[in-house]
């Protein structure tokens, strides 16, 4: 990312005087923009932007062999990519490293076992179960793609529509069988759970913030991403940036970003419960 | 529900999250395109005999053909296609403002988003210690401790070279590096070929307005003295109510930006005062309804 | 979409419902499916554009002219370009179908393919980057990614001799089928794709693959070129619709 010494010291002590480029506060969101059910052939589909960040989430919901150490368990994988769409640095090697970050962070929220009960996936117990191919598409990056993902994705996998599947008991020494029905009007939402979201909170100067932009993430010298859930609990944290921190006043920030965590899920829930009418690339 | 409820919340702590909308229609300045005639690439343009082919187009078996979706412009005997939306092509006089991407030897590429880079020479950059010295190897050297990678400057575009490459030079000493400010990039087509690019807008912020998009705004004068080129020195820290209108100015042209409307001191005033008027905050600005209403406000003022 | 086996107990086999496909829903075997075009999908880029044929998505962005950076020796007079093609991970192809579409073959054609449109003499010493992705694969999408790179240039303003769009056709069971399904490709004996320029008639790519006789080819040829001129008609309404847009006419 391209910025100057210049500009970076300008962003810091604007971030210190709590009044950052666009007249946001330290812990201002921008405004999110959600929206699902984007392309009725996957099982579930959503689009979240935020300030010019734009990702795309499609889940693609498939039957495969139970996994897990009892068998017991569905798959959710994660494959991201910025589309070269986004005007970053078109380095291959760049590029890859994010997509990565994007990867490895998302597996990590969701492999922690509070994040998502697996087990609800489970169809048969050791033999077959959901498995969740979850693509992340960066259709552009304006600062903070990792918060923003994660609201797509927990909006894509909460519209997620299966066909409805009935376990027939197999009568005696008969193994149980699983009947799917083809009928489109019969699929059911998969997931009733709680995904949880990514909060980043950067630290530019000696201040933490919510929602970084492009160029304040280019002069941030800490990043922590926050894992939370609906009950504001921390499912994960994870660090990037190179600068080193100090962990005394960050437990009150920590805090802020768990709170903030809520409230959005919270909205993302009044969203989706509205079934406001889908835009999408038509628009 | 919430556990952390002894926590004090920063009021400051806000979202708001809603679904999407359909946005209007991107309204464009099109007081001057009405009733003119519209091309796609491919197409044949209807030409008189005489004619001279302009840009955009090109004369296949005699006939006239499009390159390029536009407008077709008859001037005299000239016929050419003008795009929308073009990418940045400069003109020599044009002030650009670009970023460093490379220092080598004897001179500084920039990249100031047009199809090529363009090239300022240490020979035709200003110098401390006096305009007019011969360059010593020394100043080679020492190129970085002026201008170093990724650093901003403002620069006028000397020559075109045949090859499409662009020569830069800093006539005065109002061009050169720029610090302690803020960059606001829009599309080069809006912003209009004017006589002032250096200007004090009403509300006491300096704008440099780069005919590439780039746009500078600050609250000190871009000018340096002869004894300042070198970096160490303190240039003022931007205030705090200078940032706010500073503030208000980018958002007021990030606004006109997304609208594609003309960008000049006149139009970013009347959207910067109208959001005063409205009570608004500066970031209230950008949510897109705001952005809106703000510009259909703007317009029944009847500047438009 | 096709079936997955297990290896253990008697339940073997758990099968997806097959979707109808057109052509069972009487797609005429010289009928295209129905298209749907767009430009302007993303802002940020140059130009950019979408191309859906029922369920074949795919978008195209373009960056460029960008200007040629880092050492380069020689003088370039004309522009390079630079095609990238990217799938998404669930577009519908199995891992052997993908091992068949070798992308860099195909961004080779694709690249080809726009050499003959672009003028690139106008734009010396620059790079232009075409970016395709393919959201779902159902057939068809080289010609869909080469149609929707036109469209993407056009949207870049990049001038453009003429427009050019794309078609292809499969021999399969005997049976000549335009624009084919992933299930019509998958059975398909032979193919044939052609890029046809809309101005002047002329065709500038052709792509064959599999077998197919000396007088089928001619006539799978003719098939396609009858498609492209079709899909060449859309391409310019969706141009001009957008430059009508753009003038609020």
């Amino acid at each position: 990312m391209h910025i100057s010494s210049t500009e970076v010291d300008y962003i810091a002590l604007g971030a210190s005087s709590d009044f950052r480029a666009d007249g946001r506060h330290a812990f201002e969101f921008r405004d999110v923009i959600v929206e699902s059910h984007l392309v009725p052939s996957v099982s579930g589909s959503s689009r979240a932007q935020v300030g010019g960040t734009d990702v795309l989430v499609y889940v693609k919901a498939e039957l495969g062999p139970a996994q897990g150490k009892n068998g017991t368990e569905g798959v959710i994988t994660f494959t991201a990519h910025y589309s070269s769409v986004t005007g970053l640095d078109n380095e291959v090697r760049t590029s890859n490293m994010l997509n990565a970050e994007l990867e490895e962070s998302l597996n990590r929220l969701f492999s922690e076992k509070q994040a998502a009960n697996l087990e609800r996936l489970c169809l048969l117990e050791g033999r077959v179960a959901w498995t969740l191919l979850v693509d992340v598409t960066v259709l552009k990056a304006d600062g903070n793609v990792l918060d923003v993902a994660s609201f797509a994705v927990r909006n894509a996998l909460l519209s997620t529509l299966v066909p409805h599947v009935e376990v027939i008991r197999g009568e005696e020494g008969e193994a149980d069988e699983i009947e799917v029905d083809d009928e489109p009007a019969s699929r059911r939402l998969l997931l009733e759970g709680d995904p949880p979201v990514f909060i980043s909170v950067c630290l530019l100067g000696s201040k933490w913030m919510l929602d970084a932009s492009q160029d304040e993430e280019a002069s941030m010298t800490s990043k922590l991403s926050v894992g939370v859930n609906s009950s504001g609990k921390v499912c994960g944290i994870v660090k990037a940036g190179e600068g080193a921190l100090e962990w005394d006043g960050l437990g009150d920030t920590l805090k802020t970003a768990a709170n903030m965590g809520v409230k959005i899920i919270e909205g993302l829930r009044k969203v989706q419960a509205s079934r406001a009418e889908t835009v999408g690339f038509f628009a | 529900m919430n556990e952390m409820v002894d926590v004090e919340v920063d009021d400051h702590c806000t979202v708001v999250v809603r679904a999407a909308t359909r946005s209007r229609t991107e309204d464009v300045d099109r007081s001057s395109e009405l009733g003119q005639m519209c091309v796609v690439a491919g197409d044949q343009i209807h030409v008189e005999p005489g004619f001279v082919r302009g840009r955009g187009t090109l004369t296949e078996s005699g006939l006239l053909i499009a390159t390029v979706g536009g407008v077709v412009d008859r001037v005299n005997k000239l016929v050419s296609v003008r795009p929308l939306v073009s990418r940045y092509t400069p003109e020599i006089g044009d002030v650009v403002i670009g970023r460093v991407v490379e220092v080598s030897q004897n001179r500084w590429k920039l990249d100031v988003d047009a199809r090529q880079e363009a090239v300022l020479m240490l020979s035709a950059m200003n110098l401390p210690g006096g305009a007019q010295r011969r360059r010593t190897y020394e100043d080679e050297l020492n190129m970085r401790s002026l201008i170093k990678e990724e650093d901003l400057i403002s620069a006028e575009v000397q020559e075109l070279k045949q090859d499409g490459g662009i020569a830069l030079h800093t006539r005065s000493m109002k061009y050169g590096r720029l610090s302690e400010g803020q960059l606001v990039r829009v599309k080069s087509a809006l912003i209009k070929r004017q006589k002032k690019r250096f200007q004090m807008l009403p509300c006491e912020i300096h704008a440099i307005f780069g005919n590439n998009g780039y746009i500078w705004l600050s609250e000190e004068e871009p000018r340096k003295e002869l004894e300042e080129q070198g970096r160490n020195t303190e240039t003022p820290k931007t205030s705090l109510d200078g940032r706010r209108r500073i503030s208000r100015l980018r958002n007021s042209i990030l606004i006109l930006n997304e609208m594609s409307m003309t960008i000049h001191a006149q139009t970013i005033m009347d959207v910067y005062i109208t959001s005063e008027q409205a009570g608004l905050r500066e970031f209230e600005m950008l949510r897109q309804n705001v952005r809106e209403q703000l510009i259909e406000r703007v317009r029944n003022r009847g500047n438009f | 979409m096709g079936l997955r086996e297990f290896d253990y107990g008697p339940l073997v086999s758990v099968e997806r419902g097959t979707e109808v496909t057109t052509r069972e829903r009487k797609r005429q075997w010289n009928e295209l499916r129905p298209l749907f075009m767009r430009t302007r999908m993303v802002s940020h880029a140059a130009g950019s554009s979408y191309l859906e044929a029922e369920n074949s998505k795919v978008i195209c962005s373009v960056n460029g002219p960008l200007a040629n950076t880092g050492g380069r020796t020689e003088a370039i007079e004309r522009a390079k370009i630079s095609c990238y093609i990217s799938r998404t991970k669930f577009c519908g192809l199995e891992d052997d179908e993908l091992e068949k579409r070798a992308t860099t073959e195909y961004e080779g054609i694709v690249c080809r393919a726009l050499e003959s449109i672009v003028r690139v003499e106008q734009y010396p010493k620059s790079t232009i980057e075409v970016h395709v992705l393919v959201i779902e694969d159902d057939g068809s999408t080289l010609s869909a990614a080469i149609t929707c790179a036109c469209l993407a240039l056009a949207d870049a303003k990049i001038e453009l001799r003429e427009l050019m769009a794309c078609c292809s056709v499969v021999n399969a069971n005997g049976q000549l089928l335009l624009d084919p399904t992933l299930d019509e490709e998958k059975e398909a004996s032979g193919s044939v794709l052609v890029s046809y320029l809309a101005t002047s008639g002329k065709v500038s790519t052709v792509f064959q693959t599999g077998q197919l006789a000396y007088d089928e080819m001619a006539q799978a040829v003719e098939l396609t070129i009858s498609g492209a001129r079709e899909i060449a008609v859309l391409v310019r309404n969706c141009l001009r619709q957008r430059e009508s847009k753009d003038r609020g006419l």
